[in-house]
């Protein structure tokens, strides 16, 4: 990888790096081991720059990349010690965290992994049911089914319109 | 669907920094090919003269991008024996690091401490002997004696390079640099240290453990000042705003230098038992619970300390030094 792809690669990093890791901490509900998984993906992206900046692709396969680096990471679970709650999402010590926002982050870990991220993908990334087969190596009824049981285990902490809407969502784009 | 996303929104409240940097991932990359290039470059040594200017290139490349990398890394990296590079000192100044020990060697004199890192790029060294005799915390809060190597004992994070690795202030300013010196094969093992285990390896260099919800991520200005056991025991450990720690078990003094590192975790580096006397009442050796905790927090004022398993060990609260 040249200089000039060096700078490319820098620009894209500083960019879109935020939006990569909120991807992987949502994914993983730990902002350490987003940190960790984003790193490790922007590897695998470096390395891959040249062939990916010309197809046009790059922020289709930086998402897929975070996302598989994290499915990796929970089959290697040996190598990582496993958070036994979350982070707190804030550093101001008199600020409390809401009610809602903790059962969601719950009910987001009592998710299987791939469900969680295929949930992310579908309504955080705003991606295809399609596209999200294609990232995960799945079929689009697997995608279809397991977004739809994603959603129907947050729709309860959701307020009625907001499950209404969501589930709404859950067809094929 | 807009709902859903907006719940998701909601987690991401209070994201810290954005701390992965494109320059630490350059730098990562060209020390993986270093790596597979040194081998090669040895393989190659006959033909050195028409390939090593490639070799070389790379190397230097490698050296270059990890310069700028972020503070952090793997803790077990910074374990060896390093010749010093920094203004203050001569040239044949060695650092030894070794597990839990750390040691400066210079001509005629030794001084020999403990240190504490962390994944997220904390440092802390604390340095309490000179040439076998103990000097005075006093003396060590003081600075009179460890001004001798400011160079480490103000660091506050260390970098990872290509060749080795860098002290750091807090303001990211490069104190020293230490590069593997390879006419010094002694290592740890053969001055009298430990050397580090695999097992002991793998835990410096774990992933932190986070903290449970509801606990409040430290912070060095709010953990400035005394700490005493949240129950009758003796003991205190007193954290001053110029990061270096005094504190007592109940019946014997201890000393040292702090830090809060980027995830918030405390690193002690203590000088251990300046007298060793049995206690008579019931105390807590509070540095040493600190050192052991796996995570430590705030909860309603009170520092929690936890457990690898995620259970409380212990609670400190605010009070006053009041044992020996």
């Amino acid at each position: 990888v040249g200089r000039t792809h060096d700078g490319d690669f820098t620009a894209y990093v500083e960019s879109r790096g935020p939006g990569l890791r909120r991807t992987a901490y949502l994914a993983c509900g730990d902002w350490h081991r987003a940190d960790d998984i984003t790193q490790a993906a922007l590897l695998k992206l470096y390395r891959a720059w040249p062939r990916v900046e010309q197809s046009m692709g790059v922020d289709a396969y930086a998402r897929r990349i975070i996302l598989r680096v994290y499915l990796d990471e929970l089959r290697r679970p040996w190598r990582r010690e496993r958070p036994y709650g979350a982070v707190p999402d804030t550093t101001d010590p008199a600020r409390p965290m809401t009610e809602l926002r903790d059962e969601l982050r719950h009910a987001m870990q009592l998710m299987p992994a791939q469900q969680r991220v295929i949930v992310v993908l579908r309504y955080w990334e705003d991606m295809s049911t399609a596209d999200v087969a294609a990232a995960l190596g799945i079929s689009e009824g697997g995608v279809k089914s397991q977004a739809s049981r994603g959603l129907a285990a947050l729709r309860g902490l959701l307020a009625g319109s907001a499950s209404d809407a969501a589930t709404k969502g859950t067809g094929s784009r | 669907m807009t709902e859903v996303r907006d719940s998701l929104a909601a987690l991401l409240d209070g994201e810290p920094p954005f701390d992965v940097s494109a320059r630490a991932v350059l730098a990562v990359s060209a020390r993986r090919r270093t790596r597979v290039l040194l081998p090669v470059a040895a393989s190659l040594m006959v033909g050195a003269a028409l390939t090593g200017t490639i070799v070389v290139a790379q190397v230097r490349n490698a050296d270059r991008r990890a310069a700028v990398a972020g503070p952090g890394g793997l803790v077990s990296a910074l374990l060896g024996d390093w010749a010093v590079h920094t203004g203050a000192e001569p040239g044949t100044t060695r650092v030894i690091v070794a597990d839990g020990a750390i040691q400066i060697w210079r001509p005629g004199a030794q001084l020999r401490g403990t240190w504490r890192a962390s994944r997220a790029g904390g440092f802390v060294a604390n340095f309490s002997m000179v040439e076998g005799l103990p000097y005075s915390p006093t003396i060590d809060n003081g600075g009179a004696v460890l001004s001798s190597a400011p160079w480490l004992v103000t660091a506050r994070q260390f970098r990872l390079t290509a060749g080795g690795w860098e002290a750091l202030a807090d303001d990211g300013s490069v104190l020293a640099t230490f590069t593997r010196d390879p006419s010094k094969g002694a290592g740890a093992g053969s001055l009298g240290l430990t050397p580090a285990t695999a097992d002991r390896k793998t835990a410096m260099d774990a992933v932190p453990v986070s903290l449970p919800p509801g606990a409040m991520p430290l912070t060095a200005d709010a953990l400035v000042g005394t700490w005493v056991p949240d129950g009758l025991q003796r003991g205190y450990v007193t954290l001053n705003a110029n990061r270096t720690f005094v504190g007592s078990d109940g019946c014997n003094r201890r000393a040292g230098r702090w830090t809060v590192d980027r995830a918030h975790a405390l690193l002690l580096a203590g000088q251990g038992f300046t007298t060793d006397m049995a206690c008579r009442q019931p105390s807590r050796d509070v540095e040493a619970d600190l050192q052991a905790a796996r995570a430590v927090g705030f909860v309603d004022g009170k520092l929690v300390l936890y457990a690898g398993d995620g259970s409380v060990s212990s609670r400190l609260m605010r009070g006053t030094a009041s044992a020996p």
